[in-house]
């Protein structure tokens, strides 16, 4: 089971990244979209298991959130660790994926599993 | 044909001396600082099983304690920017988990074990910066 859902928010996920690196960094979009599935396949392994817990309530949202939260502190440190001006924007692209892995995640956790512990606060 | 080769070289000395005079150097007690922060932000992570109110003098003592790295890191100057970045990035993960932490009253285990975890790791980057900075030669 979680393989199914992880295997559907890889899919979603990477088709809105798409939109958003058209949206966002459209001259350089080929290189963002690289970029965002390798930022969606760094952390597949720690998404497969949160996911997992997710939906045997092992995890509330909130705890969800806050893990996927650290992966975008992640991508800024690590953009601080190269300090570049061009580091700048892929860290504010990178941001943008992990929103759109969360959102992805709990709406499909959401629709398979049905309602969550708890709210997001 | 002399002054060819003689131009680059005296460039590349000035860019290195330049280099040398502005670049953060390594410190001993920023490292240190760094590790025991650590420590003390996995030791509340820990604490999280309890309730919020119970331990929220230590939480606010450890933001205090933030707070005094953030300002010892702006005083290193200007170059040491990506540093207090990060400080200012980690600072916004402990608030990120206090105010989760109020809400919730108490995490699960097993998310304490998982942020453990991503804890550790974002610390590693604020170690890793520190290592890389210039050590002086004895």
């Amino acid at each position: 089971m979680p393989q199914t859902i992880i295997k559907d928010i890889l899919t979603d996920a990477t088709s809105q990244i798409a939109v958003l690196a058209e949206s966002t960094v459209s001259k350089y979009k080929k290189q963002a979209v690289t970029d965002g599935k390798k930022i969606v396949t760094d952390m597949k392994n720690d998404l497969t298991r949160w996911v997992s817990m997710l939906e045997d309530r092992k995890l509330t949202t909130v705890e969800f959130e806050l893990l996927a939260k650290s992966y975008k502190t992640q991508i800024v440190m690590n953009g601080l660790l190269l300090a570049g001006l061009s580091e700048i924007r892929a860290t504010e692209f990178g941001v943008g994926v992990l929103n759109i892995v969360t959102d992805v995640a709990l709406k499909l956790v959401e629709k398979t599993a049905g309602k969550l512990l708890s709210p997001t606060v | 044909m002399k002054k060819q080769i003689i131009l680059p070289f005296l460039w590349l000395l000035f860019s290195i001396a330049l280099l040398s005079c502005s670049a953060v150097k390594y410190a001993e007690s920023s490292q240190a600082s760094n590790k025991r922060m650590q420590d003390l932000t996995i030791a509340m992570v820990e604490k999280s099983s309890q309730s919020y109110a119970n331990n929220a003098l230590q939480v606010t003592a450890l933001k205090d304690s933030f707070i005094t790295v953030i300002n010892t890191e702006k005083a290193r100057g200007k170059w040491n920017l990506p540093t207090v970045n990060m400080w200012n990035q980690m600072n916004g993960v402990v608030t990120d988990f206090e105010n989760a932490w109020k809400a919730q009253n108490t995490f699960s285990p097993v998310f304490i074990d998982e942020y453990k975890q991503r804890v550790n790791k974002l610390f590693d980057y604020i170690i890793n910066l520190e290592d890389n900075k210039i050590k002086s030669q004895n």
